[in-house]
């Protein structure tokens, strides 16, 4: 089975509100593939989305704001059904990495710019989706909402803290079975 | 006798510039679709029209840079008095911004201190309301503190931070009480302020004013210096005041055409002038050497206000790095608020201008510090690159080496905003001079002496005088026939009578033909 492209809608952590995005909500683009036995399903997915952030500045550089990741899951069909939809419980682990494009800036103060490195951040995940899936011919049309979860090492003037961070996201996708 | 020092040289140079802006025009809140905010886009964006009669910003910010995510953290509160509907506005850029009624009468000149004070120049009530800036999370809040009553007319207000500004116990305050023609000093490190001093008088001559208008400050590296600017609207000029801290005194005056609006200056001291009538906004070198100006190009409407942001830069990158107070680089406009003007950006850009030969050095018109880079392209055409160095702002004379053999040179500046200018100086192919032109003077500020350059385009009878800010004659340097092409006139800081003259601005106007051409220069002691 394969999920050729896999269009969805994150909302992500307050946390993010501390980094300059334009907005918290950022269009995910992925792609995934999976194997059925019986009710279970095993599935890969990987997805991309990007944001805009001028850091909060006035008047500086922007950069983009990239959550790249891959996951594993494991999906468990629910044995009921309702004119022809279906629902099903999902649980997976997977990384993320937050990268910056360019991963430098230079701040452009008077009397002398300064010049930040921007390395990318990788973090592992969890996730729980659930899903309404609707079949036709040999595809499925799925509605999926997604809660993930990990931890981020954030600074901020009182100094460098853990902090739990949870993404939620909406979105479709259609399913194909080709074998 | 008359004496006349005179230096004819024969530089035949062709100049192409490229130029950068010195004022860039910039989208103020791109994040929403914002080139200027102005009525229409306020409706647009939270459905009220914010402003009535706004009077003048100031921006307040902090910014941290971390080795860890999110690595760079900036916010800033842009407040906006509004001396229509009697309060202020304020808010972060790209937010809804709150209102802060408060009780006042008419709000006009807004200043920060850079521990995050904001005093309120109120004209109708004759106070300044002194508040606090807060943050609770992501949100500014504004908190009232103390107030300063007994005012005549305060217009506009500055602070001074000492030099020192993450020190707050050598602050003080300068306000522009524009009805009892004077400035006032306030020490304002304690909870209480203090009235220490005030300076001026009305009238139009030296250390007298004329419904002063605005104060600023002068700067270097971000402190406040020793320097104080106040635009004197009623005589038409700019008045530079000394100030030790406990008192000012005068320290010349720059006429201008029309009464400046508003005063600031950015982090190196270059000084901005908005004239409102004039629809301009000009910057001016901490010695009131005009630099450059925006006006009927960028459609300004009825400028009331320019202000340059400052704000906190905290490196925790670095372990022991105190936080510095920097300017950004650019600068606000507040216009006429309407459908379509309002509160404009500008960033703050580099142009060369006026490039020309004067013997082994090349000199420019710079706006704004940079760094330069030579090219230089021998007769031969061996190509050699040279550093010239960091340059601040104003007229320049940078000695080139190999410029003699030379047959073009390329002038590169980098600001430091990141901004560059191209100026290439072609000195092969050198027409001759077409029109009438006269130079600024090299050094300037100077003492004891300048070298003023000029182009005539034809021979003939030529005058070169100098005069006072009061209009009265000086000096005569050049008075005869010259041939035609460049010269370049000496004066030694003398009057006719070989008599020292005083320090501050004096005007050379030079006279050809049925031609006049007028410049600016200062003398510093």
């Amino acid at each position: 089975m394969v999920e050729p492209v896999a269009p969805s809608l994150v909302h992500l952590d307050r946390t993010y509100s501390e980094t300059g995005l334009a907005s918290r909500n950022a269009l995910r683009l992925g792609i995934g593939a999976a194997v059925a036995y019986g009710p279970a399903t095993l599935a890969a997915n990987l997805g991309t989305a990007t944001g805009s952030t001028d850091f909060g500045f006035f008047a500086g550089p922007r950069a983009t704001l990239e959550q790249r990741d891959w996951s594993c899951e494991l999906r468990g069909e629910i044995p009921y059904a309702w004119r022809g939809f279906r629902l099903q419980g999902v649980a997976g682990l997977g990384r993320l990495a937050l990268l910056h494009h360019p991963d430098q800036v230079v701040l452009p103060f008077e009397g002398g710019s300064l010049a930040v490195d921007l390395p990318p951040v990788h973090a592992w995940t969890r996730h729980f989706a659930a899903e309404v899936l609707h079949g036709f011919g040999a595809c499925d049309l799925v509605l999926r909402g997604t809660w993930r979860f990990y931890g981020l090492d954030v600074a901020s003037p009182a100094g460098v803290t853990r902090r739990d961070v949870c993404d939620v996201q909406a979105g479709v996708a259609i399913r194909a079975v080709i074998f | 006798m008359r004496t006349t020092a005179w230096i004819a040289t024969a530089v035949v140079a062709a100049v192409t510039t490229v130029q950068a802006g010195t004022f860039v025009p910039a989208p103020l809140a791109p994040e929403v679709g914002v080139t200027v905010l102005n009525r229409s886009e306020a409706e647009r964006l939270v459905g009220r029209t914010l402003l009535n009669e706004p009077a003048a910003s100031a921006v307040y910010g902090d910014v941290h840079l971390y080795n860890t995510f999110p690595y760079v953290q900036a916010r800033y509160v842009h407040v906006t008095s509004d001396a229509g509907w009697k309060r202020l506005l304020y808010g972060t850029p790209g937010d809804a911004p709150r209102a802060y009624a408060g009780t006042f009468g008419e709000p006009r000149g807004l200043a920060f201190a850079p521990d995050g004070r904001l005093f309120v120049a109120d004209r109708a009530l004759g106070r300044i309301t002194v508040l606090r800036l807060r943050w609770e999370g992501a949100d500014p809040v504004l908190e009232p503190v103390s107030e300063i009553d007994g005012l005549a007319q305060p217009m506009d207000v500055v602070v001074h931070d000492g030099g020192t500004p993450a020190d707050a116990s050598d602050d003080r305050l300068i306000v522009a009480e524009a009805g009892a023609h004077r400035v006032a000093l306030f020490d304002v490190s304690g909870a209480t302020p203090v009235r220490l001093a005030e300076f001026g008088v009305r009238g139009p001559g030296a250390g007298e004013f004329l419904f002063p208008r605005a104060v600023a400050v002068g700067r270097r590296d971000g402190r406040s210096t020793d320097i104080i600017y106040v635009s004197d609207a009623g005589n038409h000029r700019i008045a530079r005041l000394q100030f030790n801290g406990t008192r000012f005194a005068w320290d010349g005056a720059a006429t201008l055409n029309m009464e400046a609006s508003a005063l600031d200056t950015d982090h190196q001291g270059n000084v901005y002038l908005a004239f409102r009538r004039a629809n301009e906004v000009q910057k001016m070198t901490a010695d009131l050497e005009p630099l450059a100006s925006l006006g009927a190009d960028a459609r300004l409407a009825s400028p009331r206000d320019v202000a340059i942001p400052f704000a906190w830069v905290h490196d925790h990158r670095r372990a022991n790095v105190a936080p510095a107070w920097r300017g950004q680089g650019a600068a606000l406009v507040l216009e006429n608020w309407s459908t379509t003007t309002g509160v404009r950006r500008l960033d703050l850009g580099v142009e060369l201008r006026d490039v020309h030969r004067v013997g082994n050095a090349v000199a420019c018109l710079l706006t704004d510090a940079a760094t330069i880079q030579a090219r230089i392209v021998s007769k031969s055409g061996v190509t050699t690159d040279v550093n010239l160095g960091l340059q601040a702002a104003g007229s320049r004379n940078l000695v080139v080496p190999g410029l003699a053999d030379a047959a073009r040179v390329t002038l590169a500046a980098t600001s430091e905003h990141d901004r560059t200018a191209e100026a290439t100086l072609d000195l092969a192919a050198a027409p001759g001079a077409t029109r009438l032109t006269l130079r600024q003077n090299l050094p300037n500020p100077f003492n004891p002496t300048t070298s003023i350059a000029f182009d005539l385009p034809q021979a003939g009878a030529a005058r070169l005088e100098v005069f006072d800010v009061q209009g009265r004659h000086v000096r005569t340097l050049v008075h005869g026939n010259l041939a035609a092409g460049a010269h370049t006139a000496v004066w030694d800081g003398r009057d006719g009578r070989k008599q020292r003259v005083s320090s501050g601005v004096y005007f050379y106007r030079l006279v050809h033909a049925s031609d006049t051409r007028v410049r600016k220069m200062v003398l510093a002691q």
